[in-house]
């Protein structure tokens, strides 16, 4: 059954990297698996080296040691698998938001009204059909994210890595786009990997929640968040939510002294 | 979600007026400016060429710098016609070679390291020496004067050009990558375009200086163009009428960089406005 075995598999990820004669060891034997339809986060301080993992999840950053494994396959090192969202909406000033979203489609080779006509009805579903034609400096940072993200969403993968995509947002937009993001994920049905440092957005948007040490980035333990479903952003005001994330904020003390410590 | 937003808008709209007029307005009070600014030139020229001593084939009066067109035009404008030409072949395949390195050089590291010295190099070659040389090579024809012109001009073009390549996000490369596209489709969907405001950066000083580059070639060997005209009519003190080409030269730069940043400004819609806004 599909629920044995995991969509995505990291096996004993290591990664140090060498500049000039420094190294810098950011991943130590890092192992996690996400079911299909599952959505997990990745929290952990900054530069802890989880941007790093989704790099080596998405084939972009070549491992020292370990491997990926997408429905049991080996797929470490290879690209085009996953759709991959970094924080930075990098939307490209010379084409429309409706030609920045079927990039995926046309570098997969789709013909341009074809891959436009599919965008279109997604546009209007993602709160962006008024500025189809526009070019992405005239769109709000919480629109140029829904950008974005639609843009990973027409990759058409069924895994998707998302490197802190509010991380530049302000803290009311975020919280507006968090409540975006849980509807449109219960009707994507897609499965998940969220890399954040922000307790509230792993809380409230994950079903588990991996934490991570500072450098060398390690997995420090691991939280099942099992807040009912459909969650709604007020959920945030809640005993039970406040009481996770004073298990979560111990787990990430933890994980920062126990690095200290070693 | 509009709404909002044409809100936003209108809410700007009265401050930016108050803090400066419309585009159109302002770029029509720096031509008038600009054109006061020449009267007043040729003013203090015309009262100095008056009420000096100085004779004519020393400083000609604006006057007779008129009178001096006024008489052969068509004289003057037949030995334009020429120097144009060149000026435009050359700036073609200046545009060619120029991009062509550039691509080549952003594109593989062995390439940059063959050819970069070269490209520096070659902008230390002294055209003075160099052009002669090229005319005992080629006689009076085209060859040398395209050669000049894509020597002194090529240069901004290539040089802008790979800066443009390089300045593209590395995390964007990225994300292309992890789309899986190929490197024939990151350069054709990201490095291109964002190089093309620098690649016309580039290509207006490049026009700018190709009539200078024609006038050079035909002034060591030639026996038409302005450059050829400059040369004999200065030999005969024909001061007035050397000035006469000079202004003619001039409106050329002008009309080919102006060429240059109109077909920019069509071809690259997008490419001004982020940083006025944000």
């Amino acid at each position: 059954m599909a629920m044995t075995t995991p969509l995505l598999q990291v096996h004993g990820v290591s990664k140090t990297f060498v500049e000039k004669t420094r190294e810098l060891p950011t991943l130590r034997n890092v192992s996690i698996s996400v079911r299909q339809g599952e959505f997990v986060s990745i929290i952990g301080p900054s530069g802890c080296g989880k941007s790093t993992l989704l790099g080596v999840i998405a084939g972009l950053i070549p491992p020292d040691e370990g491997r990926v494994l997408l429905n049991s396959a080996v797929v470490t090192g290879q690209v085009g698998l996953a759709g991959y969202m970094p924080q930075k909406d990098l939307l490209v000033p010379w084409r429309t938001v409706l030609d920045n979203v079927i990039l995926a489609q046309e570098i997969a080779g789709v013909p341009r009204a074809e891959a436009r006509a599919k965008a279109r009805p997604l546009l209007e579903e993602f709160g962006l059909g008024p500025f189809a034609s526009a070019h992405p400096h005239t769109l709000s940072g919480g629109m140029r994210q829904r950008a974005a993200f639609l843009r990973t969403v027409l990759f058409e993968k069924e895994l998707l890595l998302l490197d802190e995509p509010f991380g530049a947002l302000d803290s009311l937009t975020r919280s507006a786009m968090h409540q975006w993001l849980l509807s449109l994920w219960e009707r994507l049905g897609k499965t998940v990997v969220l890399v954040t440092h922000d307790m509230d957005e792993a809380l409230l948007l994950s079903d588990r929640i991996y934490v991570m040490t500072p450098l060398p980035g390690q997995v420090r333990s691991e939280l099942a968040v099992t807040l009912p479903r459909p969650r709604r952003y007020d959920l945030v005001l809640t005993q039970d939510f406040i009481a996770r994330k004073a298990a979560l904020l111990a787990a990430l003390r933890d994980g920062a002294a126990l690095a200290g410590a070693a | 979600m509009s709404a909002v937003h044409n809100a936003v808008a209108k809410s700007r709209a009265p401050g930016g007026a108050a803090r400066r007029p419309s585009p159109l307005a302002s770029a029509a009070g720096g031509y008038v400016l600009s054109l006061l600014l020449g009267l007043i030139a040729i003013a203090v020229w015309q009262a100095v060429a008056d009420f000096s001593s100085l004779k004519q084939w020393l400083l000609p009066s604006p006057w007779e710098v008129i009178q001096a067109f006024a008489e052969s035009p068509g004289l003057i404008m037949r030995h334009a016609a020429v120097t144009a030409e060149e000026a435009l072949i050359g700036f073609a395949v200046a545009l060619a070679v120029g991009a062509a390195l550039a691509v080549a050089i952003s594109q593989s590291r062995l390439a940059e390291r063959a050819l970069y010295p070269y490209v520096v190099a070659s902008q230390a070659v002294p055209v003075i020496a160099i052009a002669p040389v090229l005319v005992v090579w080629f006689g009076f024809s085209l060859m040398p004067k395209i050669i000049v012109i894509v020597l002194i001009t090529f240069f901004p073009i290539t040089i802008n050009m790979v800066d443009g390549i390089r300045s593209v996000d590395p995390d964007l490369v990225s994300l292309m990558r992890s789309m899986g596209a190929t490197r024939w489709q990151v350069f054709k969907l990201v490095q291109m375009p964002s190089a093309l405001p620098y690649f016309f950066s580039g290509a207006k000083v490049a026009a700018a200086v190709s009539v200078i580059g024609a006038i050079f070639g035909e002034w060591v060997g030639a026996n038409e163009g302005l450059g050829y005209f400059l040369k004999y009519s200065s030999a005969q003190f024909l001061t007035a009428r050397v000035f006469a080409s000079i202004v003619v030269l001039a409106l050329m730069g002008l009309i080919l960089f102006s060429a240059v940043a109109f077909v920019e400004r069509k071809a690259l819609p997008w490419a001004k406005r982020p940083s006025a806004q944000n």
